[in-house]
């Protein structure tokens, strides 16, 4: 006969008692082993999908890119076609065009064959002073489109100013206080304000627009032109401003051709945009998960100390009503010579053995949820990824030592009844 | 001398009164010697030997057993000492209800080492005539085999004194005779019996009579027993 025997002999004469101790022990085990298979499934399925959406990013990225690349390489470009005797440097300089050319060139490049440029602008402008408001503007004389005639007739990117009226930059509205519909003098002639544009924070915010024709007039620039915009550019060629500067220069020879924007750093960055826009996905991605491992670690951390002090509490009393049921028997092992140390050792060996088992159960029994519920990716092996050796001694030792705690009270008051008031009861 | 009591005294609270269980008992017995104290109910009998047991402390005098006093020792060692020199039997049997007649007779094998404990405690079951109930539970035994397995229990680990509280009080005449008997024999066989019972078959059994009423021994009775006759 050993305490062992006794102990199992007990158990399993009290199987309620046993069972509500076990699955008290169960209930603790497996709530956390499986928190931890499942927060460990969510790292394991937070680094496949990272690593997916990497591979996705990468490759979206690279193809978001180059689309990028093709839709701003075919948008095209704009371009201004310079007098022979215009100074590049002064008007890089000063962004004002001096030099002059017929404004028939406008009428021999929209005759000719030239497939490289679109939307013809001949424009005159000038800062000049304006005496009536006392103030200086540029002034901008523009009239409207000219058809390229061997072509089909696109829609026009920008009007026509028409006669009598004025179309007022940011500044210049705002400093004279400007409105549609105001009547304005500028050097004794009348115009018609139509429209004021909003801010645009370029020179175009301190310009006036009238009709080319009279702008001509004002300026003394009769049958003469400052400069050709031509909109929306384009070619299959690498360096196509060489190109288009080649096809203009054939049909107005002397004449100069430059880039107006700087589209290949607008590329460029729509390029570091997309490529950006990724990585920040990416990053949101991971922010995301990161999130949800924390949200679901937080609920983990108030949920299983609060169901492993509910177990323990609920150990503590069934074996408070084990002690309560065996007061004789532990008069009767006490008055044969056992020991009050051996009768503490009955239940706390009791507990000892319902935690291990409870420990192994428990673990599987968790370790089975994080299984099903830990959604792992198809290619991951759950039943290999979420095995935690570390985890079922961790079962081993903690369950154990719950319901050996839980029991402790118990056990001593069983060691310190006193036999003779059990006895003389009994 | 087995057994020596001198002045035991014990009393307890009841209410706001204290109530004087044992006053200044004093008794020697011998090896060999069967002594039953006869008494009503309530006069300190069960109180007395659970003093004599070595489980309930006197407020004055002493308990000698085979030269010493139990509580002069530890708890620890006055478990030991009930281990090795005295056996229990109650009325109640207070078998443990979850072992079978095997393991109760076995139990006191908890706290001491016997060697051959086994063959000890089926010798024992089978002087009892309870070879065929080894392994039954006390639930599957009749009142009279619940006693035997107590008393077998008792015997055990061969104790020098046997103290028994109503033995025969919830047997009939048969089981209390087979009861008596084994007390008879173990006294004959050089321990001593420490009986207390109001059963006056139990009492025809014992060598000596002593009555105890309020806590105090009445003077002794002489009886004939023929002992391992």
């Amino acid at each position: 006969m050993s305490l062992f025997r006794l102990i199992i002999q007990e158990m399993q004469h009290r199987k309620m008692n046993f069972l509500l101790g076990l699955s008290s022990v169960v209930i603790a085990v497996t709530c956390l082993i499986a928190a931890l298979t499942l927060l460990q499934a969510d790292e394991i399925q937070t680094a496949f999908i990272l690593e997916k959406k990497a591979e996705e990013v990468q490759e979206a990225g690279a193809q978001l890119e180059d689309a990028m690349r093709k839709i701003t390489k075919g948008l095209g470009f704009n371009i201004l076609i310079l007098p022979a005797n215009q100074d590049l440097n002064d008007f890089h300089l000063n962004g004002i065009v001096s030099g002059t050319m017929p404004e028939e060139n406008v009428k021999i490049l929209a005759e000719s064959k030239i497939v490289t440029v679109n939307h013809l602008l001949p424009m005159v402008a000038k800062k000049i002073s304006w005496p009536e408001k006392n103030c200086e503007v540029i002034l901008t004389g523009t009239r409207g489109e000219v058809p390229i005639l061997h072509r089909a007739l696109k829609k026009p990117l920008q009007q026509q100013v028409p006669r009598g009226t004025m179309i007022a930059g940011f500044q210049i509205q705002k400093k004279l206080g400007l409105k549609p519909g105001d009547e304005v003098q500028l050097k004794g002639k009348k115009f018609k304000v139509t429209l004021c544009y909003p801010e645009r924070g370029t020179a175009d915010d301190s310009t006036v627009w009238v009709n080319l024709e009279e702008a001509q007039e004002l300026l003394g620039m009769q049958n003469l032109v400052n400069a050709i915009l031509a909109l929306e550019c384009n070619c299959e060629t690498e360096d196509r401003v060489a190109q288009i500067r080649n096809d203009v220069s054939k049909i107005l020879p002397g004449t100069q051709v430059i880039e107006r924007g700087p589209p290949a750093l607008a590329r460029a960055e729509a390029r570091n945009q997309a490529h950006a826009s990724a990585v920040a996905s990416l990053e949101q991605e991971k922010t995301n998960r990161v999130q949800m491992i924390k949200r679901h670690a937080d609920f983990a951390a108030v949920l299983v100390p609060l169901v492993v002090l509910g177990c323990g509490a609920w150990i503590g009393f069934l074996s408070l009503e084990n002690v309560r049921r065996r007061a004789t028997e532990i008069g009767v092992l006490r008055a044969i010579g056992v020991r009050s140390t051996q009768v503490f050792g009955i239940f706390i060996i009791k507990a000892f053995v319902i935690g291990v088992i409870g420990a192994l159960i428990g673990y599987f029994l968790g370790y089975a949820i994080g299984i099903v519920w830990g959604n792992l990716p198809a290619s991951v092996n759950p039943e290999e990824a979420l095995f935690s050796a570390r985890w079922l001694l961790l079962s081993l030792i903690f369950a154990p030592v719950l319901a050996s705690l839980s029991s402790w009270i118990p056990a001593l008051l069983a060691a310190r009844q006193d036999p003779a008031t059990i006895l003389q009861e009994g | 001398m087995l057994l020596e009591l001198r002045e035991l005294s014990k009393s307890f609270k009841s209410g706001s009164k204290r109530v004087q269980a044992v006053n200044g008992i004093s008794l020697t017995v011998d090896s060999g010697e069967f002594v039953a104290i006869k008494g009503p109910s309530g006069c300190g009998k069960s109180t007395l030997l659970l003093m004599v047991g070595g489980l309930l402390s006197p407020e004055s005098g002493k308990v000698i057993i085979e030269g010493t006093d139990p509580y002069q020792l530890s708890n620890d060692q006055r478990a030991r000492f009930r281990s090795t020199h005295l056996g229990f039997v109650f009325q109640q049997f207070h078998l443990v209800p979850y072992l079978s007649v095997l393991d109760n007779v076995l139990t006191p094998a908890l706290a001491t080492n016997l060697p051959h404990a086994k063959e000890r405690a089926r010798e024992l079951i089978s002087h009892f005539g309870l070879e065929d109930r080894l392994q039954h539970t006390p639930a599957e035994l009749s009142t009279g085999e619940k006693q035997r397995v107590a008393l077998a229990r008792a015997l055990f680990h061969q104790p020098k004194v046997l103290l028994a509280d109503e033995p025969t009080g919830n047997l009939d005449s048969e089981n209390s005779e087979i009861v008596l008997n084994a007390l008879r024999q173990f006294a004959g066989d050089g321990g001593c019996v420490l009986m207390v019972t109001h059963d006056d078959q139990a009492v025809n059994s014992a060598q000596r009579v002593l009555g105890i009423q309020a806590g105090c021994l009445t003077p002794e009775t002489e009886t004939e027993v023929l002992m391992n006759s």
